[in-house]
């Protein structure tokens, strides 16, 4: 197990090396000047009122005129000690507004994963267990839906439906439980369907293998073997399925947190992107990396404790 | 479901969605309309977006220039009728007759929110601190190139040096890019006044800023000396303004029909009717500006000649691209200038569309033959292929270049189209394409020079082209200081312009805001931005 968290370690670090390193070469690979997109941008005004003395105080201020080794030598410094530098558009550190951000998108994230497990499982259960073939054909047929529909369409049709016309929800915003409904809803029905489908294909196939034959002939009814025996080994496609989510997301954020006006992560991206905020951008994607790095590492100690099998390496 | 008002009001607000019922009265609003405006309450305003720095000195954009706009005030206001100057926090002023000195005599009844005193101290901390973050305000900066200092001449004037005529420094003092500042708030760094620690004269405080989620601003119960051009000189009637952050163009304009807000600010061409099938209230503001043009590039070989140049304007239908476009949302330009900038000349009559005369300008300037594609070509045979870099597929810049490149194509030019994923920020004349498109914002014809002169050369279409005769008219708008001298150099600018092919103007940009039938004395200054201090409901 050491040996196996060990290993995991030395991944997560190189990976992680890996997207700061990418974040750098970023500013120095996409077209345009750090230097005149700060002195520049936004709303259409050109840059042309800067003097070349201001740009040039600007870019040593910097460090933008020293050789690139020196540059990526202080940069992975910064980065080791936390200091990710000032957003171009704010002036104010990027840590901060990311610091404010995060807690906003893990609200939502949160709430929207676990409504998908719970909604994903219900659907699948149910595609399992309720009596009729008929029924049940039905009831996996529309967890298609969950999978087919795009996120962006959905949240506008939930806000027209929901707050513009019912007004039961406010349609922007991050104040209390009532915003959050909306925002995770969209996230939450996307994936949904997806877990939905996994499991019912799992438990299904659970259903067929020699352990549920020897239930069934111990006596025990439908429930109690899908309860019982097949859902905990149907469950690990899920938890690689959560895992995704995570990346799922934070993608969808971008889309839910513009849509919805919410404080967070997908939305520091979007401005960041078209702001040119380089610095901000190079953080969210070390902040996304990591993120992805504990993630993944959290679902693979999850599989070892939903099935021994894999922890002690007996083969299925 | 329908046991609540607000409920039942949403309800019919979707259902004339979904009819598109014609645009309402103002019947919602009429009952409390003659009792006259009220004091108190929260005015709800969402805005499309948040940008981030709210110091009004350093970078220039316009939803924090609205907020800026109701924390600060300026030494001078302009009148979006007449682009006039008028006094403000400056009584009065004189200026030199070499246009170097600008001397303000000051209201002496004029306070901080912290409660310090508005003096000729401040307000020369104030010009001495732009100088000296210089990059981080380079519009400010910019409004006072040459400046050699201020000097106290006692506590209620001060006067204004520079080394070179600087005669749209008046105007200047009128936009919040030189919003004056308590001496506490500039003794801060640029970043801690940009995270909202700003303090200033006007009628609302800010109270807090949460990034990308709201802006807080409070009535100032003591306030008394309101631009000439509020109704409301006293205190704000709102005891708070509330902004929510909505970047959601569908999502700003469905909350307010569905009351939500009370304020939308700034909607785009598409929202308009969404607005207008609701009760709420569209308000348009024609920016002044330059029109929207597309600029050829003088140094490239393909428009070497003005008579190829002139032949675009010629060949465009600017009519039909408003129409098409931007739903006839937008006003074709009528000259260089929009119709609101002070500096405007009617020069409708320059910019007719006519094939036939392009067709002839183009065989003037050599491109004579007319290859079986329809498009022509010179002696040297090579095609009449001119190309556009811009940013945004799919965008109204797209739609728009997608016609023009119809419509240019009917006197034989082929407007290449390079969609690119982001603008190019280097010089201009390094890279290889023809012509571009530019907008820029200000109510003063000076804005003629930032766009059209050979002064900043790398990013000028006269790059190694300097029109000594063009130059040297934009050096005399500089010291022109008299309105109807200055209009008559504004005018020969822009003629000059035209004449030599420089530009294609096409349309005159208007912005779109709305507010809640309820929401009385709503208004907005030159520049669109709204004046909360004269709403009430």
């Amino acid at each position: 197990m050491t040996a196996f968290l060990l290993r995991r370690v030395a991944q997560m670090v190189v990976v992680l090396w890996g997207a700061i390193t990418l974040s750098f070469a970023l500013v120095h690979l996409v077209p345009g000047d750090p230097v005149r997109i700060m002195l520049g941008g936004g709303s259409g005004e050109t840059a042309a009122s800067a003097s070349p003395e201001q740009e040039a105080a600007l870019r040593s201020q910097l460090g933008l005129d020293q050789p690139l080794l020196l540059q990526y030598l202080g940069f992975l410094r910064r980065v080791l000690t936390g200091d990710l530098g000032q957003s171009y558009s704010t002036g104010q550190p990027v840590t901060a507004s990311i610091g404010a951000g995060l807690g906003s998108t893990v609200q939502l994230g949160g709430t929207a994963i676990l409504a998908a497990v719970l909604l994903g499982l219900l659907f699948a259960l149910a595609g399992v267990l309720l009596p009729g073939r008929a029924v049940r054909s039905v009831v996996q047929s529309v967890t298609v839906l969950g999978v087919a529909v795009p996120s962006f369409w959905l949240a506008v049709v939930l806000i027209q439906v929901f707050s513009f016309t019912l007004g039961w929800f406010p349609a922007f915003g991050s104040n209390g439980v009532q915003s959050l409904v909306l925002p995770a809803l969209t996230l939450a029905l996307v994936t949904a369907g997806t877990i939905a489908q996994l499991l019912t294909r799992g438990l299904t196939d659970a259903l067929g293998e020699p352990y549920a034959d020897t239930a069934r002939s111990k006596g025990l009814g439908r429930s109690r073997i899908v309860l019982g025996h097949a859902l905990r080994n149907a469950s690990i496609p899920v938890l690689t399925m959560v895992g995704m989510m995570v990346g799922g997301i934070l993608s969808g954020a971008v889309i839910v947190e513009t849509v919805y006006g919410r404080p967070g992560i997908g939305r520091l991206f979007v401005e960041g992107v078209r702001a040119h905020d380089f610095p901000l951008i190079q953080a969210l994607i070390i902040l996304t990396g990591g993120l992805f790095v504990v993630v993944t590492l959290l679902v693979d100690l999850a599989y070892r404790w939903v099935d021994p099998r894999i922890r002690t390496g007996v083969p299925a | 479901m329908s046991k609540r008002r607000p409920t039942l009001t949403a309800l019919a607000a979707g259902l004339a969605l979904l009819l598109a019922a014609c645009s309402s009265g103002t019947a919602g609003g009429e009952d409390s309309a003659s009792a006259g405006p009220t004091t108190g309450g929260t005015l709800r305003v969402g805005f499309s977006d948040d940008t981030g720095n709210y110091d009004p000195q350093q970078r220039p954009q316009l939803h924090a220039r609205t907020i800026s706009r109701q924390i600060t005030d300026t030494l001078t206001d302009q009148d979006p009728e007449t682009g006039e100057i008028l006094p403000w926090l400056a009584t009065h002023w004189e200026i030199s007759d070499d246009t170097t000195q600008f001397t303000f005599t000051l209201r002496d009844d004029v306070t901080f929110s912290d409660g310090t005193p508005f003096d000729a101290e401040v307000v020369k901390a104030n010009l001495d601190r732009v100088v000296e973050i210089g990059p981080l305000a380079y519009v400010a900066a910019g409004y006072l190139r040459g400046y050699v200092g201020s000097e106290v001449l006692d506590d209620g004037r001060v006067r204004v040096t520079f080394d070179q005529p600087n005669a749209q420094f008046l105007q200047a003092t009128a936009t919040q890019s030189l919003g004056l500042l308590s001496l506490d708030t500039l003794a801060l760094s640029p970043e801690e006044v940009a995270a909202g620690n700003v303090v200033g004269t006007g009628p609302y405080v800010l109270d807090s800023y949460v990034p990308d989620q709201s802006i807080t601003l409070t009535a100032r119960e003591d306030y008394d000396w309101g631009s000439p051009l509020y109704e409301n000189r006293g205190r704000a009637y709102y005891d708070t303004v509330e902004v929510s952050f909505i970047p959601e163009a569908t999502t700003l304009a469905g909350s307010l029909a569905s009351g939500q807000i009370d304020v939308a600010y700034i909607l785009d061409a598409a929202s308009a009717d969404t607005i207008e099938a609701s009760d709420a209230e569209l308000v348009s503001t024609a920016m002044p500006a330059i029109s929207i043009p597309i600029v050829p590039f003088v140094y490239r070989d393909v428009f070497a000649d003005e008579h190829t140049r002139r032949a675009l304007s010629l060949a465009t239908d600017r009519q039909a691209i408003v129409d098409t476009v931007f739903q006839g949302r937008y006003e074709p330009a009528t000259g260089v200038l929009t119709t609101t900038n002070p500096g405007y000349v009617d020069l409708s009559d320059e910019l007719t569309y006519d094939p036939d005369q392009a067709e002839t300008e183009l065989e003037q300037a050599g491109w004579t033959e007319v290859g079986s594609d329809g498009i022509r070509t010179n002696a040297a045979g090579e095609r009449l292929a001119p190309s556009i870099e811009y940013v945004g597929s799919g965008t109204s810049t797209e739609a728009l270049l997608q016609l023009l490149q119809q419509q240019w194509k009917q006197v034989g030019i082929d407007l290449v189209l390079k969609p690119v994923a982001e603008a190019s920020e280097d010089a201009l004349h390094q890279h290889d394409y023809d012509l571009s498109t530019w907008s820029q914002t200000r109510a003063d014809p000076d804005v003629l020079r930032t766009v059209y002169s050979s002064f900043y050369e790398n990013q000028s279409f006269l790059y190694d082209n300097a029109d000594p005769e063009l130059d040297q008219l934009l050096g005399t708008l500089q010291t022109t200081v008299d309105p109807a001298e200055r209009l008559k150099v504004s005018e020969q600018v822009q003629r000059l312009i035209l004449e030599r092919g420089y530009t294609v103007p096409l349309y005159d940009l208007t912005q779109y805001t709305a507010h809640a039938a309820g929401v009385q004395g709503y208004h907005t200054d030159i520049e669109g931005k709204p004046l909360f201090v004269d709403a009430w409901s």
